[in-house]
């Protein structure tokens, strides 16, 4: 296959799938910019790897995989909390759920972070996120629930916190 | 706030993300992270190479804080006090684990010795079979039988029927991990300490007493390797190998790029597969150890190709070895063959198995003795590839090529005797067994499956 095939083919990829990966990275960051760096981190990777990444069953998989260990590996280097980002566009609402979301994933285990963001904002089933990542369904079973009761106490905390600030 | 409204505020929240999409085209990703360009990406795109100096920093950093507050310990010299309890006694009971279970990890290690991993919700469980999965004995080690807290199971290894030992903790990638172990089939589990990395680690032993845990790196497509060594069955680690990005170019080294595994085969020697991305993958052997690597000389077959990898380490046999290796030639197109070496191991050759180029699974018995098995098929040489025979099986098999993950499917113990473990579409693994050279395969009952 000739170098402009290639091109074609990523670029193909790239616009049927780059919208569903904005949408983890989006539940993932809390706010468009660095949604939007994600996303391309993950598929610029692609792209330099494109030999091998082409010929994957499950092409989305490997970046869906690059950009939840690129977004855990962010939150731990940065420590401050996520806010709303200064918008160059003043007419838009900052998006409360998606920063609470962003916020409380963050304070999560890696792995039921990883789980949680498959199964919910990808939208994957139990069997679809334990073949991605490589446990038994009972573990990400296991994973979500635990999760989710995170989740709900951190949520709560923090739109308090919020309603009071 | 209800598991339904958890569910249903992410999945909103994604669908906003996906409403909103990217701005940037194709285009210019292709043009920021193209190959020759990587040097010139912005601010906002740290290089590859600096992401993964940054992940072998921060590894070294918290490899150092883990072991601060340890006295008399440091990166680079005997480590870690056991934590010691008394001996533990495992259930005697069999019990098969109802439907809905998976098996983690299913080890075969003799004609007849089978051992399972496996989970179910919250229960998680390891057992052992010594008449080829008739009768099964539970082995789980007696405050391990459910993931809660820092008891979920995240490794296991068999040496034979008798000597096993797990590694367990939290569910965190970084929880601490801790080591058990047993001698005697999983009756009885002894702990032995903490695991000398952070981040947890593959075990493997030669002997009851020789043991390496090797943590591989997390980069995607590159990887660190640390390597420690135990003579004590597992009490006491001391590092024998640490690479990183320097290593690339470090004499007696392994290089810092491309995914890669490390098993060893005896107590001095061990070999690293690698994985990279595009061309041959270079095949590295170790004989003292783990502490110092050669590059050993892998010859380029004559049909093009685009990458691909080693099946599993090699057979070597005083100076001729054999190991199977997968192409990719063709986008979702697999060609194998068993590379060779007649000088020890410092060079190897491809020998290509007769007839269509196919995407075989390779193992071999011994230098000489090979046994490719593809769907229904089995092609077998007992003379190094001078002559071979072509089995039909009486099922469609379909053993997971993982390349360089470990992940054993295939094992002939002898040339009659093997095992496979078979993945479906679905991701359901199932167990089987041949006595006649692969014309007849059973599907052996497994806790889990």
């Amino acid at each position: 296959m000739v170098k402009d095939d290639y091109a074609h083919e990523f670029d193909d990829f790239y616009r049927r799938s780059s919208g569903r990966a904005m949408g983890q990275a989006y539940a993932m960051t809390g706010n468009k910019a660095s949604a939007e760096d994600l996303v391309q981190e993950a598929f610029g990777r692609a792209w330099r790897r494109w030999v091998g990444v082409r010929r994957l069953e499950n092409r989305e998989a490997w970046v869906r995989r690059v950009m939840l260990n690129q977004a855990i590996s962010d939150w731990r280097k940065a420590s401050r909390p996520v806010v709303a980002e200064p918008s160059t566009e003043p007419r838009d609402e900052p998006d409360l759920d998606a920063i609470w979301l962003a916020g409380a994933l963050r304070a999560l285990p890696r792995n039921q972070c990883r789980a949680i963001v498959l199964h919910d904002a990808v939208g994957l089933t139990v069997p679809e996120v334990a073949r991605e990542l490589h446990v038994p369904t009972g573990t990400v079973k296991s994973w979500i629930f635990r999760g989710h009761s995170s989740l709900a106490l951190l949520l709560a905390d923090s739109k308090v916190d919020v309603r009071d600030g | 706030m209800a598991d339904d409204a958890i569910n249903e505020l992410i999945s909103s929240v994604a669908h906003r993300g996906t409403a909103i999409g990217v701005s940037t085209p194709p285009e210019q990703i292709r043009h920021i992270y193209s190959r020759d360009r990587w040097y010139r990406r912005g601010v906002r795109h740290r290089s590859l190479l600096g992401r993964r100096v940054s992940v072998v920093i921060v590894a070294a950093l918290i490899l150092a804080v883990f072991f601060a507050p340890l006295p008399h310990v440091s990166l680079f010299s005997h480590i870690v006090a056991p934590e010691t309890r008394p001996t533990t006694t495992a259930p005697t009971a069999t019990t098969l684990p109802a439907a809905e279970v998976t098996p983690a990890a299913i080890w075969v290690v003799g004609a007849t010795t089978v051992w399972a991993w496996w989970t179910s919700g919250e229960a998680q469980g390891i057992e052992r079979s010594n008449d080829a999965g008739h009768s099964w004995s539970n082995a789980t080690p007696p405050e391990l039988d459910k993931q809660l807290g820092d008891h979920f199971i995240k490794g296991f290894y068999a040496l034979g029927a008798e000597h096993a030992w797990v590694t367990y903790g939290g569910v965190g990638s970084s929880a601490r991990q801790t080591i058990a172990s047993s001698s005697d089939g999983g009756r009885q589990w002894t702990v032995l300490g903490r695991s000398p990395s952070a981040y947890g680690c593959e075990l493997q032993f030669a002997t009851p007493a020789d043991g390496w845990c090797t943590v591989i790196g997390a980069a995607a497509g590159s990887e660190s390797v640390q390597i420690y060594r135990t003579e004590d069955g597992g009490r006491h680690w001391r590092s024998v190998y640490n690479n990183g990005p320097g290593g690339k170019t470090a004499l007696g080294g392994l290089p810092f790029g491309c995914d890669k595994n490390v098993q060893f085969v005896n107590t001095t020697v061990g070999w690293a597969i690698f994985l990279c991305n595009g061309g041959l993958a270079p095949l590295y052997e170790t004989t003292d150890g783990g502490t110092t690597w050669v590059r050993r000389g892998v010859a380029a077959p004559s049909f093009p190709f685009i990458d691909g990898g080693f099946a599993d380490v090699p057979d070597l046999f005083g100076r001729t070895g054999a190991v199977g290796y997968t192409f990719h030639v063709g986008s979702s197109v697999r060609r194998s063959v068993v590379y060779v070496s007649a000088n020890a191991g410092a060079s190897w050759h491809a020998v290509a198995p007769p007839g269509a180029p196919a995407g075989w699974t390779v193992d071999t018995i011994s230098p000489r003795i090979w046994r490719l098995v593809s769907g229904d098929h089995v092609l077998a040489t007992d003379d190094g590839g001078q002559t071979w025979r072509s089995i039909t099986s009486n099922v469609s098999l379909n053993p997971l090529y993982d390349y360089v993950l470990g992940t054993h499917v295939i094992d002939f113990v002898t040339e009659k005797t093997g095992w496979i473990v078979s993945t479906s579409s679905t991701g359901t693994r199932t167990l089987w067994r041949t006595t006649d050279g692969g014309s007849t395969w059973s599907n052996v009952a497994v806790p889990g499956a």
